[in-house]
């Protein structure tokens, strides 16, 4: 009995214990806290905004590089926008009583980054001159998937072809016989590490001419970035590296911003970098920034890939009306059910974003990121070899991934505006567009296709025949090839990669994309879809052989 | 948000009488709806694997067991309901293996006072679960750091009693089942520590695991262990 007694009361004290523990969860989590002060950093990162910069001074030619200085005046911008004055020290020194130490500082923002927990937060909310608070924990991927190859292995032929193609598949070889290198231009990229830039060969005109102006590495606050990881060597060789004397990438005679903002392969990371990062590429005089990086489901949904509602997507925008053009790589979740949609910041309309080709058959890579963004954009813009033969630590590697498509436009980009230095980063943009292979067709797995130099070089570029009519039956829409393939002349038809394809897609009233097709007509000369495969309202475009022609179906 | 269809296109297109291949085909989902399935969204489902480790002291010194080797092995599959981003409640379903490894002593009295080389009782149980969920910080389609309080009951399908000796060298192992002295209902708390797939699990063992009329004593009541959820990272 007594026995049983002692049980019954042990039952009722558990009981009471579980009650306790459930009520109490919050409670115990901020005295944790509290009492474990110095282990902060485990707290979850938040970015504390301000509600304004009263009182502080700001000296633009003290602050900013001269090439910043020099974007503005061309641009027409102030040199005295607001977003660039500093954040008060003195917001700053009274949040810094309320939390252990204050990480990074984001003048764009107006914002300080913080680790802090619930109860930490209650307070500093409460601060008059905080306007309010927001999480700041993400899932960052690089967009890439590597093989290497050994140091010591010498290019095969097939390898041979691929650094070939890198150049040849957007005619960016007319660039090089033109002088133009990108010479003058100054291209920030931002990446997990540059591992071996100082010493491989492929960097040393970059090395030996002093053309990486400035390094940062944002994780460990200091100016070494060749550790850690090769992934940002790797891209950096896709847009300057130099293979006994052959390009690896466009633009081998730009000047280059190295900023290590992740911390490794595919980490918990944080925006916090990135945005640090394109505030220091502003300053340093960045006129284009790459960012082989995307984030995804650690912070957002799908549904939030809409340009508006990420920060590194918010401030994407600023960089881009602060004159910068944004490259980014659609991401590589093209085969991942959960997240097909790309990544972020590529969701911003103000962003160039690059999806990736397969080699050789220039169609887009199973693992790059789709459009649409979520709220209907055509997304990707662009696209490129998403294979290349890249530099790596010390020998060549064969990654592949959007990571190396971007990179790609990237070198592109810097030519083009070396060879028009009046335009403005969305002059260069929407040029980079219209010179693409599809446009003005487009669909949301290869955006307007390829970027092609040749369209800067040749006064007749703007000039095409039609290659094929559409015409309406009765029961079906026929597409008709003015010439059979095998007719076309292979020597200007082998000219633009992807030529031998005819891309068509139905689009709705509202202009969204419904479906999209691409076709290998082989020997044929004409297609025919039935009518009753279109909805109300419904259009057909067509995309063959430079040549785009578009129909209402009623 | 895109799915192949390759089959409509069988349907759409037709080749007239000449080679070709469609090579992409896709259909842009223009739904518009958020999903409602997903891991940090209205409902996720999602199986586990824990492995548990007997912890805590015996009710009395004669029912001790060694420790390390007596754990619980559990299989089982989660409903999560999202209430809010920091609030869920869930419930699961779940099969257990337990084995408790006597410490052989001559004090010694569960589930007899007889001392031999090694012996084990093993408990298989099915079971269900229900909890609360507070989960730290804001986040999007995902499992993320979590701590979860809640009750667990199971029914025991089957026990067995496996003893090791030795008699004129000869070793022997014996497997005795059909006892009378288990109980059938077991019922108890469970606390998670949750790091997205990764998660930190006890128990507390409310109800007793013999039959009152048995009057042996209680083996410890807590248990220690980790949990993977086999959920995507």
């Amino acid at each position: 009995m007594m026995k049983m007694k002692m049980k019954m009361k042990m039952k009722m004290k558990m009981l009471v214990v579980y009650i306790l523990v459930l009520l109490s969860f919050p409670v115990s989590s901020s005295e944790r806290t509290a009492a474990c002060r110095h282990f902060s950093y485990e707290e979850p990162g938040y970015w504390v905004f301000f509600s304004d910069k009263n009182g502080v001074c700001f000296d633009p030619y003290d602050f900013f590089d001269s090439k910043a200085i020099e974007r503005r005046k061309k641009l027409g911008l102030s040199l005295f926008d607001t977003l660039d004055f500093p954040v008060s020290n003195d917001y700053l020194h009274q949040l810094g009583n309320y939390v252990d130490s204050v990480g990074l500082v984001s003048r764009w923002f107006n914002a300080a980054y913080v680790h802090a927990a619930a109860f930490q937060l209650t307070e500093i909310e409460s601060l008059s001159f905080v306007d309010s608070i927001r999480p700041a924990s993400l899932r960052l991927l690089l967009a890439s998937d590597q093989e290497e190859t050994d140091e010591q292995s010498l290019l095969l032929k097939a390898d041979t072809a691929l650094l070939n193609a890198q150049l040849r598949h957007m005619s960016g070889t007319m660039f090089h016989e033109n002088n133009f290198f990108g010479q003058g231009v100054r291209i920030a990229i931002f990446d997990a590490g540059f591992r071996g830039v100082k010493t491989h060969p492929a960097f040393s005109h970059l090395i030996n001419d002093g053309r990486i102006v400035a390094t940062h590495d944002f994780h460990r606050k200091r100016e070494n970035v060749y550790v850690a990881s090769t992934h940002g060597t790797m891209v950096l060789s896709a847009i300057a590296g130099m293979l006994d004397g052959q390009p690896m990438g466009l633009a081998t005679g730009a000047e280059f911003l190295l900023a290590r903002t992740e911390i490794r392969r595919e980490p918990l990371a944080e925006e916090k970098y990135w945005l640090a990062a394109v505030e220091w590429a502003d300053q340093h005089g960045a006129d284009i920034i790459n960012s082989s990086l995307g984030y995804i489901y650690h912070r957002y949904y799908p549904e939030q890939m809409d340009g508006q509602t990420s920060l590194v997507a918010r401030a994407a925008h600023i960089a881009a009306r602060k004159g910068i053009l944004i490259v980014n790589s659609a991401g590589n979740q093209g085969n991942d059910d959960s997240w097909r949609i790309i990544v972020t910041p590529a969701d911003a309309d103000s962003v160039l974003t690059v999806g990736a080709l397969d080699y050789p058959s220039m169609l887009r890579s199973p693992f790059s990121s789709v459009g649409p963004t979520a709220d209907g954009r055509m997304k990707p813009n662009v696209s490129a070899l998403g294979n290349v033969v890249a530099a790596s630590r010390r020998g060549l590697a064969k990654p592949q991934g959007t990571s190396f498509a971007s990179p790609l436009v990237a070198g592109f980009a810097a030519c083009l505006w070396q060879m028009y230095p009046n335009w403005s980063n969305m002059d260069v943009f929407n040029a980079i567009q219209r010179s693409a292979s599809l446009y003005p067709y487009y669909d949301y797995a290869h955006g307007h296709g390829i970027p092609q130099a040749s369209g800067f070089f040749n006064q007749n570029a703007g000039f095409q025949m039609p290659t094929f009519d559409i015409i309406a039956e009765n029961d079906s829409i026929k597409i008709m090839l003015r010439e059979r393939i095998d007719a076309v002349d292979q020597t200007s038809y082998a000219k633009i990669p992807g030529n031998k394809y005819l891309y068509y897609h139905k689009r709705n009233a509202d202009g969204r994309i419904a479906r999209y097709y691409v076709v290998d007509l082989q020997d044929a000369d004409k297609i025919s879809i039935a009518r009753n495969a279109f909805d109300e309202g419904q259009s057909l475009f067509v995309h063959f052989n430079g040549h785009t022609s578009g129909i209402s179906v009623k | 948000m895109m799915k192949p269809i390759f089959t409509l296109i069988l349907m759409t297109l037709f080749t007239l009488g000449y080679g070709q291949t469609v090579v992409i085909a896709e259909d842009v989902d223009q739904q518009e709806e958020t999903p409602e399935f997903g891991m940090n969204r209205k409902h996720y489902t999602h199986t586990f694997l824990s492995v548990l480790f007997v912890a805590g002291p015996p009710e009395h010194h004669s029912a001790d067991v060694i420790y390390g080797r007596s754990r619980s092995l559990e299989f089982g599959y989660r409903y999560k309901g999202r209430l809010s981003d920091t609030f869920s409640v869930g419930s699961e379903i779940m099969g257990r293996r337990s084995a408790f490894h006597i410490k052989q002593s001559d004090a010694k009295s569960v589930p007899d006072t007889i001392s031999r080389d090694s012996e084990k009782l093993v408990f298989l149980e099915a079971g269900i679960g229900a909890y609360t969920r507070i989960n730290f910080g804001q986040r999007g389609n995902y499992i993320g750091r979590f701590v979860d309080a809640g009750i667990y009951a199971s029914w025991t399908l089957h026990t067995r009693h496996v003893l090791f000796y030795e008699e004129e060298d000869v070793n022997y192992r014996v497997r005795k089942t059909g006892m009378n002295y288990p109980a059938n209902l077991n019922y108890g708390l469970i606390a998670r520590i949750g790091f997205n797939n990764f998660v930190i699990k006890g128990t507390y063992r409310m109800s007793e695991l013999f039959k009152e009329s048995a009057g042996l004593p209680e083996l410890p009541r807590y248990a220690l262990g980790v949990e993977f959820g086999l959920h995507p990272l």
